[in-house]
C-alpha cells in the first residue's frame, strides 16, 4: 500500500524492534478487498518463523514502505504481492521485512486477513477483457481480408 | 494542569511527534506533530503541574515577545492540546 513517509516508518520500525505492537493506518487500494484505505492494522516485529507465505507484512521496498502479502519465499528471497495486484510483485530479501500484520480492524470490526480475495473474480474479468479484445482483432482481420 | 503521563515526544527528522503507547501496543494512526516552539514548551512543562501563566512567562523569556502575543500563542497551543486530549486538568 502507499507509502506516505519513510521517517514515519522508521519510527514504526524502531518501536517494533523495541518489542511493541504498533497500529498503523493502511493507505491505498493495493490490498483490497482484504484491507481498505484507513483500516487499522496491528503489526508485530518480524521474528523468526513469523514471516510466512500468505501473511501480510510491512516491508521496505525501493519505492518505500508497503504492506503486501508474501507470495513465496526461497531461502532469504521473498516475493510480495498486493491482493489487488495481479502482475506487479516486489522481490525483496527477508531483511527488508520489518513487521508482520497480526490483526486488522475496520472501525470496530475485526477483519479476516486470509486471502479469500476477489482474485479469481479479477482474473475472470481480465480474461474476459482479453477475450473481447481478441475477438475484435479476429473480426477486424477477416474484415480486412474480405476487402482485399 | 499536566501533560498526560503516558505521552512520549519523539523526533522524526526535523519534526517532533507525540505518540501514545498503551501497555503492549502503540497507536501510530493517531500521531500529533509539533512545531519547534511547541516542542520547547512541551519539554519545559512535561512531567509536572503547570499553569497557563507559567507557559506565557516561559514564552516571553525565551522568545522575547510581548505578553499579548505570548498569551495568544499559549492559548492556541492549549486549545489544540485540550482538543486532542493531551492534557489532564486539575481535579
Amino acid at each position: 500500500m502507499q507509502v506516505f513517509n519513510d521517517l514515519f516508518f522508521e519510527q514504526v520500525d524502531c518501536l517494533l524492534k523495541e518489542g511493541k505492537k504498533v497500529f498503523i493506518a493502511a493507505k491505498g487500494i493495493s490490498m483490497e478487498p482484504t484491507l481498505q484505505n484507513d483500516d487499522r492494522v496491528l503489526l508485530e516485529a518480524a521474528g523468526q518463523g513469523s514471516v510466512q507465505v500468505g501473511r501480510i507484512v510491512l516491508a521496505r521496498a525501493a519505492e518505500g514502505y508497503l504492506l503486501h502479502r508474501v507470495e513465496y519465499m526461497r531461502g532469504e528471497k521473498i516475493c510480495l504481492i498486493g491482493d489487488a495486484n495481479l502482475w506487479q510483485k516486489e522481490k525483496l530479501c527477508l531483511n527488508d521485512i520489518s513487521g508482520v500484520v497480526v490483526a486488522a480492524y475496520r472501525g470496530e470490526i475485526k477483519l479476516d486477513l486470509r486471502d479469500g480475495s476477489g482474485k479469481i473474480e479479477q482474473i475472470k474479468r481480465k480474461l474476459s477483457r482479453l477475450w473481447k479484445r481478441g475477438k475484435k482483432r479476429i473480426r477486424n482481420f477477416y474484415k480486412e481480408k474480405g476487402r482485399k | 494542569m499536566k501533560i498526560r503521563e503516558n505521552l512520549i515526544l519523539r523526533k522524526i527528522g526535523k519534526d517532533y511527534i507525540i505518540i501514545e503507547p498503551e501497555k503492549e501496543s502503540v497507536d501510530m494512526t493517531k500521531v500529533y506533530s509539533l512545531n519547534e516552539t511547541a516542542v520547547w514548551i512541551w519539554q519545559q512543562v512535561q512531567g509536572r503541574e503547570f499553569t497557563k501563566d507559567e507557559m506565557v512567562n516561559l514564552m516571553i523569556e525565551r522568545y522575547e515577545i510581548d505578553r499579548p502575543s505570548a498569551e495568544a500563542d499559549v492559548e492556541n497551543l492549549l486549545k489544540i492540546m485540550r482538543e486532542q486530549n493531551l492534557i489532564e486538568e486539575d481535579k
